[in-house]
């Protein structure tokens, strides 16, 4: 193990500091929070750690293994479905294999232009408010229990309990806003401590995908009353509060991502025109497909897929229009 | 009218508190005693046998949440097993048809049929009924097997197990898209590659 650290007592005492600083009870609870949400995204880094988790959304509930160290400074993870037909994912370095998926690779244009962390808990958008729970025990560890709300009903809301001795999150829940969780994820046993032998990341036969992780780089648009697009025929006039546009892929389908560092969003756009409209909610993941027209009067498809309720990616399809080509 | 949504609506609370946890014993007797006769709440706990019986295959679980701090342990001591996982999880599993209509969930989703419920059969079509997508976009065939459709129309939210054919085969291979983008967006971060990874493709 990498890092081992008295979190509970380190984050405790910065919240004391903070209040004699003259910080109100709510403003250190916060930053309490955000330190703990901060160690969780590291201790994830930095740890060496194998375990099996649940991950339940609707009514089914799949097994996955987790194995995770490192090769030098380089992280190695190998996540495996136990359920089903075997599927894995297995991180080696800035090198990504999809094994036992089917199909063809994602398209070439359809590989992130742009890398920017989504999901990313080390960096809570200001659009959440982060609260500090109870500590609780949790499978025989105690834990910190921490809330992740958005100030309205357009996203989902995160809760996470922490191992308070390594900030390794125990369970993770996203949740309609005010209410129910849609999606867990929690280990159901997890070792921390030695890094796995090379071996646990050794690549077995030909892997269907492969993917280079591209490199970082700065959002291309801000709003939260819409997005800018610079280079489709295409506006969106209304996005969740705090969804930046991610990136814009002009080839067919044309694509557009959006997020706001927790939730993300695809739009897909297409010229051939298949589906019947529809609005489903699977587990945390909205599917919304509507037909519209360009400014020239030819029908599209757009579909919206994204981690938020049903009626934001509605509203999200809803809002698209159509805008003179970019000269 | 009114007392019968008041009454669905004390009953999903109920059930919201027990899988919180923070139902006692008194209000678990309150639910099952609502819940008697009601074929939709039936089947919810058939499932929930159905899912325990499967997780208990992997260990007894227990779920405990209290303020006393536990004996130590040293997270390098080994594998150490949560007793937690498997409770949360089925309750989660009849929460998540049960309490979802509290935001913007359709009611359609939010109350559960009698019959095998959607998402159930959505996961049972995602493990058999799909045929291998192909990430780059649909194949000609089922280019050449669309409908006509009309053009600008609202549609209803629906329940994901009355999405069929061609369209749910389209909307899965959006999905895997999406989930994939994710993954290799998230720098690393754990949810993503879980959602991509438990996302079942055809065997």
């Amino acid at each position: 193990m990498r890092r081992r650290a008295p979190l509970a007592l380190r984050l405790c005492l910065g919240g004391l500091i903070m209040l004699s600083g003259g910080a109100t009870g709510a403003e250190a609870t916060a930053a309490s929070g955000r330190a703990w949400l901060e160690a969780m995204a590291a201790a994830l880094r930095a740890n060496a750690y194998e375990g099996v988790l649940s991950y339940a959304r609707d009514d089914a509930v799949t097994e996955l293994r987790l194995v995770h160290g490192h090769q030098g400074s380089a992280i190695y993870e190998r996540l495996s479905r136990l359920d089903g037909a075997p599927k894995e994912m297995l991180r080696r370095g800035d090198e990504l294999f999809l094994l036992g998926q089917e199909g063809e690779a994602l398209p070439p244009a359809a590989v992130p232009r742009v890398q920017h962390p989504v999901t990313n808990f080390g960096d809570v958008p200001e659009t959440y408010q982060v609260q500090l729970g109870t500590p609780v025990r949790l499978g025989g560890r105690r834990a910190q229990h921490i809330f992740v709300d958005p100030q309205d009903a357009t996203r989902f809301a995160y809760q996470l309990w922490l191992d308070e001795e390594t900030a390794l999150p125990l369970r993770m829940t996203m949740n309609y806003h005010q209410g129910a969780p849609v999606e867990v994820v929690q280990f159901r046993a997890l070792a921390v401590g030695e890094e796995p032998p090379e071996a646990a990341f050794a690549l077995a036969g030909q892997p269907v995908h492969q993917h280079p992780v591209a490199p970082a780089q700065a959002a291309l648009a801000h709003g939260s009353e819409g997005v800018a697009l610079e280079a489709l025929s295409w506006r969106i006039a209304w996005v969740p509060p705090g969804f930046q546009l991610l990136a814009e892929v002009a080839d067919q389908p044309v694509m557009l991502r959006l997020g706001d560092g927790l939730a993300t969003v695809t739009v897909f756009i297409d010229a051939e025109v298949e589906d019947e409209p529809l609005a489903v909610q699977h587990g945390p993941t909205a599917a919304v497909v509507r037909h519209l027209r360009h400014c020239d009067g030819r029908p599209h498809q757009v579909t919206v897929i994204g981690e938020v309720p049903v009626g934001s990616a509605e509203r999200i399809a809803q809002s698209l229009h159509c805008a003179d080509p970019p000269s | 009218m009114k007392d019968e949504q008041q009454r669905e609506q004390r009953l999903r609370q109920a059930l919201s508190a027990l899988v919180d946890g923070e139902a006692h014993e008194l209000e678990v007797s309150q639910v099952l005693a609502r819940a008697r006769g009601r074929d939709d709440v039936k089947a919810r706990w058939a499932r929930y046998q159905l899912v325990s019986a499967a997780l208990q295959a992997g260990g007894q679980a227990r779920l405990e949440q209290e303020e006393t701090p536990p004996p130590p342990a040293k997270a390098s001591a080994g594998l150490w097993s949560f007793a937690a996982a498997a409770a949360l999880t089925l309750a989660l599993t009849v929460l998540l048809r049960t309490t979802g209509g509290e935001s913007a969930v359709p009611s359609d989703l939010a109350a559960s049929p009698a019959t095998p419920p959607a998402a159930f059969a959505l996961a049972g079509a995602f493990e058999a009924g799909f045929q291998p997508v192909a990430l780059g976009g649909r194949s000609d065939a089922d280019r050449k097997g669309a409908s006509l459709l009309r053009y600008g129309e609202a549609s209803a939210w629906v329940s994901p197990a009355t999405v069929r054919g061609a369209t749910q085969r389209h909307l899965q291979t959006l999905m895997r898209r999406h989930a994939e983008l994710n993954m290799l967006d998230s720098a690393g971060a754990l949810v993503p590659a879980v959602r991509l990874v438990a996302l079942a493709d055809a065997p």
